[in-house]
């Protein structure tokens, strides 16, 4: 703020006063608030490390098993397990609220795990290597909705620590120094326009 | 929601198999406009690419993809996805992976 904007009144001091008390309440309730997401990221970090190895290596395992499938059986073969199922995995997206912050929480609608002989194609004609393919791509599903809740959630945390790390630095590095500035600049001129109206009642019985 | 899949032949054929419809079996160089795309799709809860194709996008989808969190963009890899490793660096000014 402009020197110039500032209105020396005793009004817009108590005006000021009101802003500098709220600002301070503001910049101690977001340092809680995150002190308090920072809490809650770390708590889910080394769990988000696991799951990162554990979709890692689920998906080595599953392209092994199709690589080792194409190679055996072919990929024709393959393709016809692709028309022979006839539900599609979706997912079902809820959400939780967390100091203000809402989460989103993955959750499978139609469960990709199923008995070999729900997949829809015939367990007797059919070569175990497709059997095994599935199975592996149907873990590798599980670890993606796992680590994709995870991750969302992790993002959404460092979003909002983010933007209130940079709410607190704004408030105490620019707002409340700005407000402090204004109420004590008011201050001394009040009190300046005091010592003159003194010096003038002063002047004025001296002159009569 | 659904679930989409981007990448090659071969990385998709596993999720076909697993009954996924959204597949976009597309040339690396249409990827970009693909994940675009389907990030303003709502019926889309999950977008699985594959890392050598998300490693060719451009560093705007994939800040764009970092930032999303509906739907929610899962690269996958031989090897562990180092984009969340980044943002979380990017923020808290420290390397937090062990």
């Amino acid at each position: 703020m402009e020197i110039s904007d500032i209105r020396p009144t005793r009004s817009e001091l108590i005006e000021i006063k009101k802003k500098i008390t709220i600002a301070k309440k503001g910049h101690q309730i977001l340092e809680m608030k995150r002190d308090g997401l920072i809490h809650e990221f770390f708590e889910l970090l080394a769990r988000a490390q696991d799951i990162e190895e554990k979709l890692a290596s689920a998906y080595r395992d599953a392209e092994d098993n199709i690589l080792l499938a194409r190679a055996v059986v072919g990929t024709e073969q393959l393709k016809t397990a692709v028309f022979a199922r006839k539900e599609s995995p979706t997912v079902r997206l809820a959400t939780k609220n967390v100091m203000g912050v809402v989460l989103p929480k993955l959750d499978f609608r139609f469960h990709p795990r199923k008995n070999a002989s729900d997949r829809g194609y015939g367990v007797i004609d059919t070569p175990p290597l497709v059997d095994e393919v599935i199975t592996s791509y149907e873990k590798l599903l599980e670890a993606i909705i796992e680590a994709a809740e995870l991750e969302t959630v992790l993002k959404k945390l460092i979003e909002e620590i983010e933007s209130t790390k940079r709410r607190v630095n704004a408030l105490n590095y620019r707002v409340i120094p700005d407000l402090e500035f204004s109420a004590k600049y008011i201050s001394m001129r009040l009190q300046e326009l005091e010592r003159e109206n003194i010096f003038r009642l002063k002047r004025i019985k001296n002159n009569s | 929601m659904e679930i989409a899949v981007i990448g090659s032949e071969e990385f998709s054929l596993g999720f076909q198999m697993l009954g996924v419809k959204r597949i976009y079996s597309i040339g690396k160089n249409r990827a970009d406009d693909k994940v675009r795309e389907l990030l303003g799709d709502h019926s889309v809860g999950i977008i699985l690419i594959s890392k050598d194709y998300q490693d060719s996008l451009s560093m705007r989808t994939r800040d764009d993809m970092n930032r999303t969190t509906v739907p929610v963009v899962v690269a996958i890899g031989r090897e562990r996805d180092e984009s969340l490793r980044e943002r979380v660096k990017q923020v808290m000014g420290v390397d937090l992976w062990s």
